[in-house]
């Protein structure tokens, strides 16, 4: 729905939203170096910390001797895990259920474990935790989660990760649809390591009863990791009690946008948590602190020096997204109309505490955008020790292709074109029984289909003159916005000029440039007019998220600035009443406002001038249109979103993909012919950030569908590519261009009517289908060479 | 890192007396030793590092009568640039600019990087985790474990009891060794003249025949028709910052009397592909004869589940090479 809402939702003209080559805010510091990381600094009389690290797969650690380490010159401490001091500290909102903040049992290789070495430098820290002299106990492990089906497997976990609890009736909406269920009360219950759990919608027999053939197919999804562009680190150190702030206070440097967090850890008022810096690397969806941007408080107050504990590359590849292996049977009409769906997955459930959303979510697997409402989806989760998976929403557009994979593989059975397939299987705008057309969803197709000159054929069967294999796919997804949470935002006039406070960015994205060029929109300003103060006391944050956010969080900065905007036109009408002008005791005749007579409606604000709505030429600049301070505030939630809403039930922005390969049989190799995006968000707002992202999504897409792979030692369970030689994230001679053709159809319910971006064009399988469409031959990814020629039988 | 001693070295003397005394290492360009330092891979941590970047009259490229002259510790981005270089083996510059990344080749040397240690994930795995043959253990995990980039011809022997012999298949993937083959370098050392065949591989612990304290000084390459008539294919999974999961250089003189083949990525060492040399010898390329040659190239392969995809690898790009010669 357009933002009919809001205020100006449908204007038409904009002069700053939606301009391309606005320079971040933070841009040049990022680029030049001069930005602080968590890892840049250095404080006088600072110790290091490093936290031991299980070289197994699941492990106990039994004893630790610490006392040759503690020999080690410049060895000041080492910390293990049942000292009493960790009593100290509330664990980790973020942390799941641990007996400990740390745990004496590693569920994977490379989990913190047991002891932190404290030193006077980082190598004197690896020095240590060398010589400590630890006790394992190894226990059994599973790096296999098809393995770990065997009912005859001991648990690995243990009775604190008890899950009796989550079976039950799921939450529901305000509109009464179960959301992010874990167990269902008729699930079966837990058996050793395996978890079941099936969500069924509609009449699955008549679904059958209607389909004149059963197609079957698998989608795998291997797991993939969100390799953060700096490491996690943090650094802290405490001060007195002053006249000023009573109590002790913290400063701690690197846990960014987590001060609220870090306050609840440590048991003190926010007021008392410093943390100044603004910088943080980008990541994608990527929620939780890490151990080491947590402890270096703690062990500042026990040792009396500021801290820094610093993750290296190998402790920071965690996985954002859990393998899932789904066969899917989709009961079918002879003219390719679905009307049955049943996902039979098996997934990884991770180590313990990882996030469940990123496991359980059945909402964003596309099957919601299909008429046929006959869905059952079938998990089997497996406990498994391939590592921790934090809060990471990446799953979310990788798990849509589940349904698009089964509309490429359909066109292939019936000889169809896959853009046929998907127009007759989508439903219509209000809900799966609406058979018209979604608007947005047909100009992205008619879009798409023109500029890849798109003529499908049936796989294998098209040579270019080279003599390689050529394929093409088509996707489509619902352009997302969430909406889970309510937003603040604070606009001040003051000194005659508008400023925005905020926290800063939160994952190193632009969001902070996003809302300011909203709020310089309705404001009658240009970005560069609005002062941007970055203040870690603010209560905005771009918390919100990537485009998905910002689209409803810009929502309320423009209801916020049209509240401003009131303020100051009252204040310039009151301002240019005046007749006098007065100093203390002292008044001084003044000249006559050009704005004299006016009331507050009858002016504007125009290029920076406050201006009569009847007479352009009668203005006075904004700085001196008053010389009050004035605040607005605005929250609450913005309005809801159709994708957060009703996960596809109902469909309002649309986005089309198209992809051409081109494979060498010989070598196995893949080249990206031609990537194509058609994305209709709505409303652009910051149409750098928009393209980047669009960028990120092919670099992501890219990466997990022909580069990489997690590999872990069957024998031991050891990451054997946890760096960044031997885990291959694209590099930029790999990544090639993407076009981009943006639609605005303004139906999104966001500021403007936008929705977002990211959680949409990213995915798992569009050039895996385009491979199957160029070589008949269906090859899970990464499809890299040697399992491409290992498909095509030339190995 | 852990803390250790770093010595400039002034003279190759005194980088060699260093190095004879144990417990110390060579740096060069840093490119292969740092990272391994860093992730502690050795099962015993060098105390002292010895810079031989402060040695003089070590980084040099020049023509030499009828040889071109390479010194120890010039750099890739030097030996990729050189105009020299370029103008009489240019497939060794084609290899030098495609190794690591623009940023590394401006520090890692031709000399670090014949030197290299293998890519064998266990042998590379941080803080020595698998204790395998190349570092003195007993096994080598690839056999059993995970060996998609490992060799195909074979392995390293080593001996766990007198008489009882295992493989290690850790493979050499370094970029210049295949070229240095098909022509016929001479690898010079504070001690010998080394051949092209004898410099690589002699063992599970040492990946080059230098001895304890011997340092490699220059790198020479006869100006011969081999060095005109050659071709380099990489073929990497990645375009940049990879190693080449097989790379491959073959080379021909003017009469077509003799071929050379090396290929990278496929044995402990830079593999001469003789056979489909002798069915190349005095012959002229047509497509029937590439193909054949590819297949004699990866004869005698024994590849293991996970790397057959190699010997499909050596038939197509021995022949497509061939053609393009």
């Amino acid at each position: 729905m357009p933002d009919y809402l809001g205020a100006n939702g449908l204007r038409e003209n904009f002069r700053v939203v939606g301009k391309p080559n606005i320079p971040g805010l933070t841009s040049y510091a990022m680029a030049t170096g001069v930005a602080k990381f968590g890892s840049d600094y250095v404080m006088p009389d600072m110790l290091h910390a490093k936290i031991l690290r299980s070289p197994y797969a699941h492990a106990k650690v039994l004893s630790i001797d610490t006392s040759a380490a503690l020999a080690i010159p410049g060895v000041v401490d080492v910390v293990l895990w049942d000292d009493p001091f960790f009593e100290n500290m509330q664990l980790s909102p973020m942390g799941g259920k641990k007996s400990s903040y740390l745990m004496p049992e590693a569920h994977s290789e490379g989990d913190e474990i047991g002891a932190i070495v404290v030193a006077e430098s980082e190598g004197l820290c690896d020095e240590g935790l060398k010589a400590l002299k630890v006790e394992w106990e190894e226990l059994p492990f599973i790096v296999d989660v098809r393995k770990g089906l065997d009912p005859e497997f001991p648990p690995i976990r243990g009775p604190l990760y008890d899950e009796s609890g989550t079976y039950g009736p799921p939450a529901l909406t305000d509109e009464g649809l179960p959301w992010m269920a874990v167990h269902f009360p008729e699930d079966p219950r837990k058996v050793g390591n395996v978890g079941w759990s099936t969500k069924t919608e509609g009449d699955m027999d008549a679904g059958w009863a209607q389909a004149d053939f059963i197609l079957e197919y698998d989608v795998n999804i291997h797991d993939v990791v969100s390799m953060l562009p700096n490491p996690e680190a943090s650094v802290a150190w405490w001060s007195e009690p002053n006249p000023y702030k009573p109590g002790k206070t913290l400063r701690i440097e690197g846990a960014v946008s987590r001060r609220g967090m870090i306050a609840n850890m440590y048991k003190l008022p926010e007021d008392n948590v410093i943390q100044e810096g603004v910088f943080q690397g980008g990541k994608y969806c990527d929620w939780g602190l890490r151990m080491a941007q947590e402890i270096t408080p703690l062990l500042s107050l026990k040792l009396g020096r500021p801290v820094r504990c610093c993750n290296s590359r190998a402790d920071n590849f965690d996985l954002c997204v859990n393998e899932r292996f789904a066969h899917i049977r989709l009961g079918v009409t002879k003219d390719g109309l679905i009307t049955a769906a049943e996902d039979n997955s098996l997934l990884d459930h991770g180590t313990p505490n990882s996030s469940e959303m990123t496991v359980y979510d059945r909402d964003w697997n596309g099957y919601y955008s299909l008429k046929c409402e006959n869905i059952s989806q079938r998990y089997t989760v497996v406990d498994s020790n391939r590592g921790y998976m934090h809060t990471c929403g990446q799953f979310v557009p990788y798990s849509w292709d589940m349904v698009t994979v089964g509309i490429a593989i359909l066109a292939e059975k019936l000889g169809k074109d896959p853009t046929e397939i998907a127009r007759l299987n989508l439903h219509g705008p209000d809900s799966q029984r609406d058979t018209r057309p979604v608007p947005s969803f047909e100009a992205c197709l008619e879009t798409g289909r023109k500029l890849m000159n798109w003529e499908w054929h049936p796989a294998g069967t098209k040579r270019l003159p080279d003599g390689r294999l050529h394929g093409g796919s088509f996707r489509y997804q619902m352009c997302p916005r969430h909406a889970f949470m309510a937003y603040f935002c604070k606009l001040e006039y003051r000194g005659g000029a508008v400023h925005f406070p905020t926290q800063g960015p939160i994952a190193g994205w632009f969001g902070t440039e996003c809302f300011t060029m909203i709020a310089a929109e309705e404001l009658g300003l240009e970005f560069d007019d609005i002062v941007v103060d970055y203040d870690y006391r603010a209560q905005h944050t771009d918390e919100a998220g990537g485009s998905d956010g910002v689209t409803g969080h810009g929502w309320i900065v423009k209801e916020c600035a049209n509240i401003l905007k009131r303020k100051i036109l009252e204040a310039a009408a009151e301002e240019a009443a005046k007749t006098v002008t007065r100093f203390g005791p002292m008044s001084f005749p003044r000249p006559d406002s050009p704005l004299k007579g006016f009331s507050a409606d009858e002016l504007d604000i125009v290029d920076g001038n406050v201006v009569a709505k009847s007479d352009p030429s009668k203005f006075v600049p904004l700085s001196q249109a008053s010389g009050e301070t004035l605040t607005a505030n605005y929250g609450g939630n913005s309005p809801k979103s159709a994708w957060a809403t009703y996960f596809g039930r109902k469909l309002d922005t649309m986005s089309t993909s198209w992809c051409e390969v081109a494979v060498d049989e010989e070598t196995g190799e893949t080249e990206i012919l031609k990537y194509l995006v058609v994305p209709d968000p709505g409303k652009v707002i910051r149409r750098t950030s928009f393209e980047s992202q669009i960028d990120q999504v092919i670099f992501f897409s890219q990466g997990a569908q022909l580069m990489e792979e997690y590999v872990m030692d069957p024998e031991t369970g050891v990451r054997l590519n946890a760096n960044m030689i031997d885990y291959r994230k694209p590099t930029t001679l790999d990544v090639p261009i993407v076009d981009k053709e943006i639609l605005e159809l303004r139906s999104g319910d966001g500021a403007y009517g936008a929705s977002g971006i990211a959680h949409n064009l990213a995915n798992s399988h569009l050039i895996i289908t385009a491979m199957y469409n160029a070589t008949g031959v269906w090859i899970d990814p990464p499809a890299t060479p040697d399992r491409v020629l290992k498909a095509l039988g030339k190995c | 890192m852990r803390p250790f001693n770093h010595i400039n070295a002034e003279t190759l003397d005194e980088a060699s007396a260093a190095l004879k005394k144990g417990g110390t290492v060579a740096l060069a360009g840093g490119g292969d030793l740092l990272p391994a330092l860093k992730d502690d891979i050795f099962r015993t941590y060098p105390n002292t590092v010895i810079n031989l970047k402060s040695v003089p009259d070590l980084n040099y490229i020049r023509i030499d009568g009828d040889t071109l002259k390479i010194g120890a510790l010039t750099t890739l981005a030097d030996v990729a640039r050189s105009p020299l270089v370029q103008e009489s083996a240019p497939i060794l510059a084609q290899a030098a600019r495609s190794a690591s990344s623009p940023s590394l080749r401006e520090t890692t040397t031709i000399g670090g990087n014949v030197c290299q240690l293998p890519r064998c994930w266990y042998f590379r795995k941080l803080n020595n985790r698998f204790d395998c043959a190349r570092k003195g253990g007993d096994r080598c995990f690839a056999l059993t474990g995970d060996n998609r980039y490992h060799s195909i011809f074979g392995g390293e022997t080593f001996e766990t009891a007198p008489g009882v012999t295992r493989l290690c298949i850790a493979v050499n993937q370094g970029d210049l060794a295949p070229v240095l083959t098909v022509l016929i370098a001479k690898f010079v050392t504070t001690e010998r003249v080394i051949g092209n065949l004898d410099f690589f591989g002699v063992g599970v612990l040492r990946s080059t025949t230098l001895g304890c304290g011997e340092l490699l000084t220059e790198i020479q390459i006869p100006l011969s028709d081999f060095a005109k008539n050659a071709r380099y294919k990489r073929f990497a999974f990645r375009k940049s910052i990879d190693f080449p999961v097989l790379n491959l250089a073959v080379a021909v003189n003017a009469d077509k009397s003799r071929y050379h083949i090396c290929i990278g990525g496929v044995a402990p060492v830079p593999y001469i592909a003789l056979k489909a040399e002798e069915l190349l010898n005095g012959k002229a390329i047509t497509p029937e004869l590439a193909e054949a040659a590819g297949i004699a190239a990866a004869e005698g392969a024994k590849p293991y589940e996970a790397n057959a995809y190699k010997v499909q690898l050596i038939k197509t790009l021995v022949k497509r090479e061939l053609l393009a010669l």
